[in-house]
This record gives structure tokens, C-alpha cells and sequence, in this order.
């Protein structure tokens, strides 16, 4: 059966390194999503910070309302949507499903910028994993089964 | 709170890591299930023999269609047919030395097979190839029908030991058009024993 693990090898580490191209692209359009909008809302000294001492992404704005701090702040997930949808262009591809992953990976780093609030944090993290869990699979059975004609 | 101010790169991107190898290793899983369900739920005639001696294109005479390539195996091709009203695969296993190739048709529903052996004078010789045939039917303990290939290159001195080997064997060449009457001999001989063995068996339960 090595040639069934071979396949299994190669589909594994294409999916792996699939996951962290959507995934970092996902988390730099979210930042810069809050660095634009937050440009936008009329926020000051912005400061987009890709990676800190303690490898951490985030965004540091000061905001003159209330409401332009959310509007930066919620208009980073909606700023990344477009991306994820996109994939569902690839529509006779596996990859179509990275949508899946990458709108649940945005949902759940988007849940740092909601008020904490412990029970909508872990009902948001819940419904975004629950959504990667679900491209994941998607994707993984098309990867799988969809080219070798077991489906 | 149970998320941090900032989110931590490596930390994010290895959860999802993590989630996406735990799908995996499930979905493979059921993958490879899948795979031998359909490979078991069929009744199979096995070609055997060793390289090159003309198993894909044996299974390309008898079933007018080209054979599909397995996964599980390099080498390894299926082709189905049919039989009266009823579907059979006949499953082309690579050439190792021994049995270590017959592990994957442990499970499947083998009703026999062909073994093929190669006459020509640049192959095996036929000691070594009678040496492997033995093995493989000691392990299958399946009607085998024994053919020897290529016999428009023959080497006569491995044809005579083969005829003396004590069992019948059928003499043809895949590639000359003239011995096609041999062919559909066992075409003939594969549908009698297939039937029967089908028939037995359902007999049987």
C-alpha cells in the first residue's frame, strides 16, 4: 500500500500548507480591514503590527466615537468576506471549499474585537469552529475522494 | 474573557493545523474503508505472474476496456465485467517475490485467477517462475488457470518444462492476432468457473 500512502502523504501536506496560506492571508486582510476602516472612521495614530515580541497581530488605534471603534472594529470581518467567498468561484475544485475555513478563521479572530463577554465569545467560537471543522472536511473529502472516484 | 487582546500567529495557525490533521486522519480513514468495501463487495478472478510477462494486456483482451488504476497499489489495475447477469472484477496484482503481494486479497471475495507465465527467452527462468506459482496457489487455495505468454518469442526448452510441469497449460501470444481462438478459450474457461463457483456459493448460503 505505498502508493495509497504516498497519496495520502502528499494530500495531507498540500492541506496543511493550504490551511496556513488561507489562514495568514485571512488574519493580514483582517488587520488591515481595522487599518483601513479605521483610516476611514476618522481614528488616529494607527498602527498595524504584523508580528510583536510576543508573535501577536493586532491593530492600535485611537478613536475619537465610540461608534468609529466599531466600525473599525467589526468592519475588519466584513473587509476579509469578499476574500473568503471568492473561493466559492473555483466551484468544480476542492479548494472551493477554503471559504469554509477562512470565513470561520476571520469569524473567530474577529471574536478579540466583540466586547467580552464570555457567553457570546464562546458561542462565537463555537460557530467559528464549527465552520473550519466544516471546510475542513469538505475539503479534505474533495482532496480525497473527488479525484479518485470512491464518492 | 477567553480570548487574548492580540492573536498570536503561530498559536492561531497550529489550531487550525491541528483541527485540519485530525479531520484528516478521519476522513483517510474512511477513505481507505470505502475503498475496500468496493473492492471486497465484488466477486474477483486474480491475474498473476511475474513482470512484464503481459497481465495488464491480458486483462485488456478479456475485458474490452481498459483497466482502471488502482490506488492502493502501483501496478495493480481492475477491470469489471460481466458474466450472464452477474459482475465480476478481474484485479491484475503486481509481481513481488513470495506472496507479500497477496496481503490485500485476504479480504476479497477470490473466486480464482490466472497465472501467467512468461516463455519468451529474455524472462524469468521457468524454475523460478514455477517456484512463485507454487507459492501463490499454496496461498490462495483457488482454482488457478496457468498461461504462458509470448509464445511467438518462445524459449522451446522453457515451453517443454512448463508442458511437463503436470497441469494444463494454455499456450498463447497477446499480440499475435492469430491465437485469438486460444483467447476466447479462456474467455470460456473463465465464464464456466466463475459461474460455477458463483453458483456453489450461493448454493452454499
Amino acid at each position: 500500500m505505498k502508493k495509497f500512502q504516498k497519496f495520502l502523504l502528499k494530500t495531507f501536506i498540500f492541506t496543511i500548507l493550504l490551511n496556513i496560506l488561507v489562514c495568514s492571508s485571512t488574519l493580514l486582510l483582517h488587520e488591515l480591514g481595522h487599518f483601513f476602516l479605521g483610516a476611514e472612521a476618522g481614528c488616529k495614530n494607527i498602527k498595524l503590527v504584523l508580528l510583536d515580541s510576543e508573535l501577536g497581530t493586532y491593530t492600535e488605534m485611537n478613536c475619537p466615537k465610540e461608534q468609529s471603534f466599531f466600525f473599525a472594529s467589526l468592519g475588519a470581518f466584513i473587509f476579509v468576506v469578499p476574500f473568503s467567498l471568492s473561493f466559492l468561484f473555483l466551484k468544480n475544485f476542492p479548494e472551493k471549499n477554503l471559504s469554509w475555513i477562512s470565513l470561520g478563521f476571520n469569524f473567530t479572530i474577529g471574536l478579540v474585537d466583540f466586547p467580552p463577554i464570555i457567553f457570546v465569545q464562546m458561542a462565537g467560537a463555537f460557530f467559528g469552529f464549527l465552520l473550519i471543522g466544516y471546510g475542513e472536511m469538505v475539503l479534505i473529502d474533495d482532496l480525497l475522494f473527488f479525484y479518485k472516484g470512491v464518492k | 474573557m477567553i480570548f487574548p487582546q492580540s492573536f498570536p500567529v503561530f498559536y492561531s495557525l497550529g489550531l487550525v493545523a491541528i483541527i485540519s490533521t485530525i479531520m484528516f486522519f478521519w476522513r483517510s480513514q474512511v477513505l481507505k474503508k470505502k475503498i475496500f468495501e468496493k473492492l471486497n463487495s465484488l466477486p474477483s478472478l486474480l491475474v498473476l505472474g511475474p513482470s512484464k510477462t503481459g497481465k495488464t494486456t491480458f486483462l485488456l483482451s478479456l475485458s474490452n476496456s481498459y483497466p482502471q488504476n488502482s490506488i492502493l497499489e502501483d501496478g495493480m489495475n481492475i477491470s469489471n465485467l460481466k458474466i450472464g447477469d452477474k459482475e465480476i472484477q478481474l484485479i491484475e496484482i503486481p509481481f513481488t517475490k513470495g506472496v507479500e503481494n497477496l496481503s490485500i486479497v485476504k479480504k476479497m471475495n477470490v473466486l480464482g485467477g490466472f497465472y501467467i507465465f512468461d516463455v519468451s527467452k529474455n524472462s524469468l527462468t521457468i524454475e523460478e517462475q514455477l517456484e512463485n506459482f507454487k507459492l501463490v496457489k499454496e496461498f490462495l487455495k483457488k482454482p488457478l488457470v496457468l498461461i504462458a505468454n509470448k509464445i511467438d518469442v518462445a524459449d522451446t526448452e522453457k515451453i517443454e518444462k512448463l508442458k511437463n510441469f503436470g497441469e494444463e497449460v494454455y499456450m498463447i501470444s497477446l499480440i499475435d492476432s492469430s491465437k485469438k481462438k486460444e483467447l476466447e478459450d479462456i474467455m470460456v474457461l473463465m465464464k464456466k468457473l466463475s459461474s460455477e463457483i458463483l453458483e456453489e456459493k450461493i448454493n452454499s448460503t
